[in-house]
């Protein structure tokens, strides 16, 4: 499986602290958390899902690995190489392996420039091609994410949306990336639309073995595309595994809460939701020990004093951070 | 017995590049007591419908046809009588609670003045039916919250709150403009399960406009799919979800994931027609794979029943389930 395989992206320990200054009559300054210890693998050819809630730290990670905000690690490498240091001093070649697909199209594009001026140019920026190829280049990538010439003329503002988020895509992938790092890239798209580039991210990596984190709050899509998933809550993983194991068989108290709300795609299988307590605490006056403890409905006194730790439950890839949920594995040999 | 019923209703807009058709002749009734769901996507004029209809569409709209409330057409109203529907009789939740609130004012003030507007005789001290509305929708320690700020509360919270103004007024109807859509995928799930219980402990109908399919299966009764300004399909959800008959629902439905979590999703390929064109037959048709012939001359008829469907070609029922 693809677990096996070699890994091109490992974090370790990552956190991302951000000074809020707040008001300062009231308060002083004090550090958000916004990511604390956060370790994850992807594989080569491996679409990775980081699923949470807004405020959770999804974005700031994925922000970080691309070398934008604030990091702190105890090591992060990218296919062997160490890039625990800023886009800014980061190699060129480096930036170009990893690239980035933003949440909204309309404003991860110029709107005055044309389609294939703006998927040729990271060529340019990089000057990666002779300016003879570059367009030639350009138009593989469009075609590549099944765009046609007709629109190789057009403006942003004259395409649709799916088209648009295919465009930012081959935009992306005109630089021949290792990894694509996408924040929402289907969340602002109708779901006839999202279809598409759901397909296409697809696609993409069975033809051009490339590895994918998929960042979403849209647990049925990310089921749907992704080998593994990374659940987050407030700033911390809480548990990772094969994708149709974390969802068939949940291990950590709020991945139930979590799956439990997926909106049914029939409702002879509408079931309530696993209510959860009161609302996810501020992320910079975290709660001790387990962050999740005062929402959590399986607690115990040891929740709220140690922090758990992401552990291997069973030998099939899965992990959770929950001092019951690794009780109640039978241990394996 | 119905508690609202639309029939041939049409809106357009009047903009500088002629008139733009959001809504070209729904009917739709709601029972009394039923969770109607109308699905559709962005531009499909499901916002659109229930804004004109409560007379909420702007200056710009034109609207025509009827929507018969209790016996009452509401279209042509003036706005001073429809004032005393609207709060009262009918309410309507929108997307984002932040910016349907005003932020400097308490949720217990905020609420205070729906109470007040929206009641016929005071009754009891507004704070004390404040603190139920608050209980009732599920917000802990009401008493303190009434002196919050929504900034203080969370998104889900605040979305409780406004959904507590909008039964002030005991309506018959409530209208939920993806009530839901701008929160968390835990508190979406907890605001559904709220719309439920209130409208099962009230006896209150609902309708619930969503793009999301899984929104209508968890909790509605009965469901209308919208495209380019008129309903599809319509009937009560089991039936449609178990064999989607027109062409476009089939492919919302199978364009969607979570069926089969390894099969290929299947996307609508082409376009939504713009709301300037008038096309002569199924505004689907482009955009069809079951397209024939008369289905771009003419416009299909709906097809008579309590599942009913607008398609000359629809999906066979036994296929499709």
């Amino acid at each position: 499986m693809h677990e096996s395989r070699r890994s091109i992206l490992e974090v370790c320990e990552l956190s991302c602290r951000f000074r809020s200054r707040g008001l300062p009559f009231l308060s002083g300054s004090r550090d958000i958390g916004a990511v604390d210890g956060v370790s994850l693998t992807v594989g080569r050819g491996e679409i990775v899902g980081l699923v949470g809630e807004s405020g959770c730290g999804k974005s700031t990670l994925a922000k970080a690995i691309v070398g934008l905000g604030p990091i702190e690690a105890r090591a992060m490498r990218f296919d062997g190489t160490d890039i625990l240091r800023p886009l800014d001093r980061r190699p060129r070649d480096l930036i170009r392996r990893i690239q980035y697909v933003f949440q909204d199209p309309l404003g991860a594009l110029d709107p005055r420039r044309t389609v294939l001026y703006q998927v040729a140019e990271p060529l340019l920026i990089h000057r990666r091609t002779p300016d003879a190829e570059r367009f030639a280049r350009a138009r593989t990538a469009l075609r590549d994410v099944n765009l046609g010439e007709e629109i190789e003329a057009k403006y942003p503002h004259e395409l649709s949306g799916g088209q648009r988020q295919r465009v930012v895509i081959a935009r992306a992938l005109v630089l021949e990336p290792d990894l694509l790092v996408c924040d929402e890239p289907v969340s602002a798209l109708d779901v006839s639309i999202q279809a598409q580039v759901i397909n296409l991210l697809r696609d993409l990596r069975d033809r051009l073995d490339l590895s994918i984190l998929f960042i979403s709050h849209d647990l049925a899509v990310v089921r749907h595309l992704c080998d593994r998933i990374a659940v987050m809550y407030l700033g911390r993983l809480c548990e990772v595994g094969p994708a149709e194991q974390v969802f068939g068989d949940p291990r950590h108290p709020y991945t139930k809460a979590l799956t439990s709300a997926i909106p049914p795609s029939h409702p002879r299988l509408a079931k309530p939701p696993v209510r959860l307590p009161g609302e996810p605490p501020d992320p910079g006056d975290p709660p001790s020990g387990c962050r999740f403890h005062p929402r959590c409905g399986d607690r115990e006194a040891l929740c709220s004093r140690v922090v758990p730790t992401l552990e291997a439950l069973g030998d099939g890839g899965r992990f959770a951070a929950c001092h019951v949920a690794k009780r109640s594995t039978p241990a394996q040999c | 017995m119905t508690l609202l019923s639309i029939e041939n209703l049409t809106v357009s807009f009047d903009t500088p590049h002629g008139a733009a058709h959001a809504v070209r002749g729904i009917d739709l009734a709601v029972a009394p007591g039923e969770i109607l769901g109308l699905v559709g996507e962005s531009g499909s004029g499901k916002s659109a419908l229930f804004l004109a209809t409560l007379g909420l569409a702007g200056p710009r709209a034109r609207v025509r046809g009827s929507a018969l409330f209790d016996g009452t057409d509401l279209v042509g109203l003036s706005d001073r009588v429809l004032s005393r529907i609207r709060g009262r009789r009918v309410s309507m939740v929108f997307q984002d609670p932040a910016s349907s609130l005003n932020p400097v004012m308490t949720i217990g003030r905020q609420l205070d003045e729906a109470i007040r507007l929206n009641r016929q005789n005071p009754g009891r001290p507004g704070s004390a039916a404040a603190r139920d509305l608050l209980a009732e929708v599920g917000i802990p320690d009401p008493g303190r919250r009434l002196r919050s700020y929504p900034h203080e509360l969370s998104g889900g919270q605040n979305q409780r709150v406004m959904i507590a103004m909008m039964l002030a007024g005991n309506p018959d109807l409530l209208i939920a403009d993806e009530p839901n859509t701008a929160l968390d995928v835990t508190v979406q799930a907890q605001i559904l399960d709220l719309l439920k219980r209130i409208s099962r402990a009230r006896g209150m109908s609902i309708v619930l406009i969503s793009h999301d399919l899984g929104v209508v299966a968890q909790i509605c009764d009965t469901v209308a799919v919208m495209y380019a300004g008129r309903i599809v399909e319509s009937g009560p959800v089991m039936d449609v979800f178990d064999a989607p008959r027109h062409p476009y629902t089939a492919g919302l439905m199978a364009s969607r994931p979570g069926t089969a979590p390894a099969g290929r999703l299947m996307p609508i390929g082409g376009v939504v027609p713009s709301p300037f064109e008038q096309p002569a037959g199924c505004a689907f048709a482009p955009r069809c794979p079951r397209r024939r012939a008369a289905c771009t001359a003419m416009p299909p008829t709906p097809v008579a029943g309590g599942h009913w469907w607008r398609c000359f070609n629809p999906v066979e029922a036994a296929a499709a389930a």
